[in-house]
């Protein structure tokens, strides 16, 4: 049986030369089948796992095939199902399609289902990248970015109810990762995530508290102050999924927690909803993720910036600030004294600057009012904390700091701690105020 | 020449989350929080007892509160955005009660942030995100957009962070989040006074009882006094260190109450322009404090925030 498709956006080839199990499906040319495999040869073979789990996905794909090849012979639509991430209800894509991109879709679906069958059968794990390269050399038109392909991806294990890794295809991480049980012998201090497997590996005996932060710069920055290694709290490791967390870094972290559960992690977010939703994001999870397990941490420990800092941080810069003569100011004594203390306690981090430095400094520290969208954002997370029906400590925590965020209209990002004090030291502070050593 | 208050009666954890705002009548302080709940403590009997618990009066929680200078009429505004008004019940039982539905938020009106209540409670005004003000009318069963007022060309769209309205019910008065001060006539929906501005957020305004003076405070950590016959700036009273979230008035228009997110509480005397006494029994944040009507002998005032309490203060007979 011979089947040939084109239209406007997409054309497309299908030739089945049998039926049931054994039938095979042929969506590409000869040459764009070599670039694939050539493109496989980069990446490790794995161990082929001959689990029913994935035999099990081989034939439900297969099955879909078959379906569709049922279909091609009484003259049907073809359709594919596809479960909603969002809604969780079953719609099918199906080809003729009414729209540009239902066909679109259609097609991606099918060639990533394809793709899935051909690296689950040969035991290969592909990355998304070169996923999404095969897909893109196909048809640059079709698939324009990475972020649409991997949304099918996640339908598709959606779908099926597995998690991602289960159809052999993982996210090249785009989190990075600095400390001692990582290539310290490289001399490079900053590795990509290494996969959640490697994490067996490691030796994290030496390692006293792991932290997470939400941006690349103070992760970068805080690396550069070789900060893990000379931390009062002892060595360390430093991580960052430069904002959201992809699903490999969660997988990582998920993996160091279960393994080593008493090495603390603690996590360092900006002030501000999507500093909150990003540690959420960490602890429990998203909605659009759900369908994966192994990702969360539920134990992270929320180190700042909290809505308290934002009030020290304030006094400390207003004690770094030349004074300004007040006439009416009775209490001139007692602010007196209390910018002394301030001064000595923060002695490590101000030596160096003249009082032209502190000036500066409150120069550059802004706080940012919120826009409507993290406004809006932080109702939502409101709400969402609130329709949880047992609120634990944290999630109370959340809640109070999101309602004094909208509250004073502010947020501040983590960069405004290095910009009143050293970042290491309000750290060393922190991990030991935590660890309970002050 | 300073004041002497001493605590009366804290109580602990008034409510399960930070309280940001309170309000007072003759008889009780209303206190809303980050909870869902309204509560109601009675200042007329021993103990500050909780003789009301409004549940579910704001699914997310409640940032607003104010009451009617007559005790009558309440007004709250809950973080999911809903504006709600209560009354005293008319069965007598002194208990509060739903009252008209206002509604809050779309296009035209914005979302309302702060508010105000006139001396009966048959006006009230809100600010929203935009640096609008809604006013409206309130009788029995219904609810009426009186007046929409905007700053105009000058500055849009600056959040409304605070507002009141002046006892004769003639002024509004709205503090914004880029420093601005402005004044409204509320017959005519004009500006009356762009006042010089603080530079920094403006989280509380305030009419003096007599109407004469305008109090504004916020981020910039002092309090600006104006005169409103001219519009100008009379006054600055400093010493606060931390962002000054809440100020009220006494009800001689003596005495300025103020209360900072360091915890400290203030009060200022009009006549000698100074600090006369400073509170602190936390260090958490106040983020709302207010006078109790004077009933008795001695001034009152009580403070809350985020250490969930109520603190009532009373004068000390006989000042130093």
């Amino acid at each position: 049986m011979d089947l040939r498709r084109s239209n406007r956006t997409s054309s497309f080839e299908i030739s089945v030369s049998g039926r049931g199990r054994d039938s095979s499906l042929t969506l590409f040319s000869e040459e764009s089948q070599a670039l694939f495999e050539g493109s496989l040869g980069e990446h490790v073979q794995f161990p082929k796992d001959q689990g029913t789990g994935q035999n099990g996905i081989i034939g439900r794909i297969e099955d879909i095939v078959e379906s569709m090849v049922d279909a091609l012979s009484d003259c049907q639509p073809l359709t594919l199902p596809l479960r909603s991430r969002q809604s969780g209800n079953e719609l099918a894509v199906s080809f003729p399609s009414t729209t540009a991109s239902g066909v679109k879709k259609f097609t991606a679906l099918l060639q990533i289902l394809f793709l899935c069958r051909q690296a689950l059968v040969s035991g290969t794990i592909i990355t998304k990248r070169v996923y999404f390269r095969n897909l893109y050399y196909q048809n640059p038109e079709l698939f324009e970015t990475q972020s649409y392909v991997d949304r099918l991806v996640d339908d598709i294990a959606f779908t099926f109810g597995v998690g991602r890794n289960e159809l052999n295809i993982v996210a090249a991480s785009k989190g990075l990762v600095a400390g001692q049980p990582f290539g310290a012998e490289h001399g490079d201090q900053v590795v990509v995530v290494p996969p959640a497997d490697a994490v067996a590996d490691l030796d994290l005996r030496p390692i006293e508290w792991i932290l997470v932060i939400e941006k690349e710069a103070t992760f970068r920055s805080l690396v550069s102050l070789r900060y893990h290694e000379i931390s009062v709290a002892g060595r360390g490791i430093l991580m960052t999924a430069k904002g959201y967390p992809d699903l490999a870094s969660r997988q990582f972290i998920h993996r160091i927690h279960s393994t080593w559960p008493q090495t603390p992690i603690y996590a360092l977010m900006d002030f501000d909803p999507d500093g909150v939703a990003i540690l959420r994001t960490y602890k429990r999870g998203s909605q659009g993720m759900r369908h994966e397990e192994r990702i969360t941490v539920p134990g992270l420990l929320w180190l700042g910036v909290k809505n308290s800092d934002l009030l020290e941080l304030q006094m400390r810069l207003l004690s770094t600030t030349p004074s300004v003569p007040n006439d009416g100011d009775r209490e001139s004594q007692s602010a007196l004294s209390s910018s002394q203390t301030s001064n000595s306690q923060s002695s490590r981090t101000l030596s160096q600057s003249s009082s032209g430095s502190a000036r500066r400094s409150q120069a550059g520290w802004k706080l940012l009012s919120m826009s409507c969208r993290d406004r809006a954002k932080a109702v939502r997370l409101l709400r969402t904390l609130n329709d949880q029906h047992h609120q634990d400590a944290d999630e109370i925590e959340l809640t109070s700091e999101l309602q004094l965020m909208l509250m004073l209209n502010m947020k501040f990002e983590i960069q405004a701690v290095d910009q009143v004090e050293n970042m290491a030291y309000w750290l060393d502070e922190r991990l030991s105020r935590i660890s309970g050593w002050i | 020449m300073s004041k002497q208050y001493l605590t009366a009666h804290t109580v602990d954890n008034a409510h399960i989350a930070n309280i940001f705002a309170i309000a007072a009548t003759k008889t009780a302080v209303l206190s809303a929080s980050g909870s869902s709940c309204i509560n109601v403590h009675a200042t007329n009997k021993d103990a500050y007892p909780l003789v009301q618990s409004i549940s579910n009066a704001h699914k997310l929680g409640c940032h607003h509160l104010a009451v009617s200078r007559d005790g009558r009429v309440a007004a709250s505004i809950g973080f999911a955005g809903e504006l709600k008004t209560w009354k005293i019940s008319d069965t007598g039982s002194g208990d509060w009660e739903p009252y008209v539905e206002v509604a809050n938020g779309g296009e035209t009106n914005g979302e309302a942030w702060a508010l105000a209540l006139s001396e009966d409670g048959s006006v009230l005004a809100t600010t929203t995100h935009n640096g609008r003000v809604n006013v409206w009318r309130l009788r029995d069963g219904s609810s009426q957009l009186a007046q929409q007022f905007e700053p105009g060309s000058v500055v849009t769209s600056a959040f409304g962070m605070s507002i009141d309205i002046s006892h004769d019910g003639k002024y509004t008065a709205t503090g914004h989040e880029n420093g601005a001060v402005y004044i409204y006539n509320n017959e005519t929906g004009r500006i009356v006074y762009q006042l010089p501005g603080l530079a920094k957020p403006v989280r509380a305004v305030a009419f003096s009882p007599a109407g004469t003076k305008l109090a504004a405070a916020g981020d910039s950590m002092t309090i600006e006094l104006y005169d409103l016959q001219f519009g100008e700036h009379v006054a600055q009273f400093t010493g606060h260190a931390a962002w000054i979230m809440s100020i009220d008035w006494s009800d001689t228009g003596e005495y300025l109450l103020s209360g900072a997110y360091d915890g400290k509480a203030k009060v200022w005397s009009i006549d000698k322009q100074a600090c006369v006494a400073t509170h602190s029994e936390t260090e958490q944040a106040l983020l709302s404090v207010k006078w109790l009507p004077k009933t008795g002998m001695n001034e009152m005032f009580c403070t809350a925030g985020a250490n969930k309490s109520l603190t009532f203060y009373r004068e000390a007979t006989g000042t130093a």
